[in-house]
């Protein structure tokens, strides 16, 4: 019984330091991994068999079956350009250029990794539904109260809850092999903060 | 047994549990997936999707401007045929292994038919005889075929409909 009991504990403590090696290497594998470009990162490929474990694991859980390079760049923002989280309450514009690619998009995701629920039923803009302004730029705003949309003189506009925070992917189709060796430094759409509700 | 050795033994049998469960977490996942979706846990035959919306909860982050549909696949006794019409707008076709390894993706740049055919073999076969269709072989026997149309402005969405409902998945005895 002694010897029982015995073996349990060293039981319980292995699976103690199993999760603890878990937890450690989840909270600290986003910042080994991934790439940062400003306020985007980004998994170079995310769907490569070459990847190690962690990754492996981590896409399995935050983007399950995503391809490898150089078919598509995923790059995912959950804050701002002053490193705020991106916060439901307020109203955010996303300023950019047209990216040389097949095609890319901008969707905006609940915290839990879903599409928002949104009487417009519209989840994002892509290049070829998005209105690019007379320089051939786009901006897109995030917001959840109507009076902020309202104030928006633009069709470019994306509904967030305004419970909690949210976050925004930037898919980018067949950008070249020369992106994939720039990801650092390719020009991306900036997110700013422009006001929140009080 | 000193005290040492022994906080030594329990940290490397944490350790390796540790690296067991990130190693198999992919397959669990994968597994998962396949048994909440009725339609990926029916191997060897197509499935077909809705562009996605906020009710959609098979995967995580999917993409409200790709139209998806594809196959979960079991080629362990038989190589599988998988057939479909090319759209004009981005398409392709990827493939993932058990683990979600994407091993091979095809697009329409690089297949400049409107249609394809696809024989899907499983690990470690040497297919031969096949001259009507691309040979992909699979890491492993069982995985998923995944299809994506891009909807652009989503004017054509009555011929990408067409085009997904084209998809067919079967075994090549079949």
């Amino acid at each position: 019984m002694i010897l029982l009991r015995r073996y349990l504990i060293y039981f319980f403590i292995i699976i103690l330091i199993a999760v603890s090696f878990t937890y450690i290497s989840a909270k600290l594998f986003p910042r080994f991994a991934y790439i940062e470009n400003d306020i985007w990162r980004i998994l170079p490929s995310p769907g490569d068999p070459n990847r190690d474990i962690y990754t492996r694991a981590a896409v399995a859980q935050y983007g399950t079956f995503a391809m490898k390079k150089p078919e598509s760049a995923y790059f995912h923002a959950f804050v701002d350009i002053e490193d705020k989280p991106l916060d439901g309450k307020c109203l955010y514009k996303l300023q950019g250029s047209d990216i040389e690619s097949r095609w890319w998009s901008i969707t905006v995701y609940g915290s839990d990794g879903f599409l928002i629920n949104n009487n417009e039923k519209q989840y994002s803009f892509n290049s070829e539904n998005v209105d690019f302004n007379v320089n051939g730029g786009f901006e897109i705003f995030f917001a959840s109260s109507n009076d902020f949309i309202s104030e928006v003189s633009n069709s470019n506009w994306l509904r967030v809850s305004d419970e909690g925070n949210f976050a925004i992917s930037l898919r980018i189709y067949l950008p070249g092999e020369e992106f994939f060796s720039n990801l650092r430094r390719v020009n991306l759409p900036i997110i700013e903060k422009i006001k929140c509700a009080e | 047994m000193s005290f040492i050795k022994k906080t030594l033994i329990l940290i490397i049998l944490g350790f390796l549990i540790h690296i067991g469960f990130v190693y198999y977490f992919p397959y669990l996942k994968v597994w998962m997936i396949s048994q909440n979706a009725e339609a990926l846990s029916n191997v060897n035959v197509a499935f077909y999707r809705d562009v996605p919306n906020a009710n959609s909860r098979e995967v995580i982050r999917p993409s409200p401007d790709l139209m998806y549909s594809g196959c979960g696949y079991d080629v362990t006794y038989d190589p599988l045929v998988i057939k479909t019409d090319i759209p004009n707008t981005y398409w392709s076709v990827s493939f993932f292994s058990a683990n979600s390894d994407n091993f091979t993706t095809l697009n329409n740049d690089e297949v400049s038919e409107g249609n394809i055919t696809i024989y899907l073999f499983g690990p470690d076969s040497k297919p031969s005889q096949i001259k009507d269709g691309y040979v992909v072989v699979s890491p492993s026997n069982r995985g998923l075929m995944l299809v994506r149309q891009f909807i652009g402005n989503g004017s054509n969405l009555d011929i990408l409909y067409e085009t997904q409902s084209s998809l067919e998945c079967h075994p090549l005895s079949d």
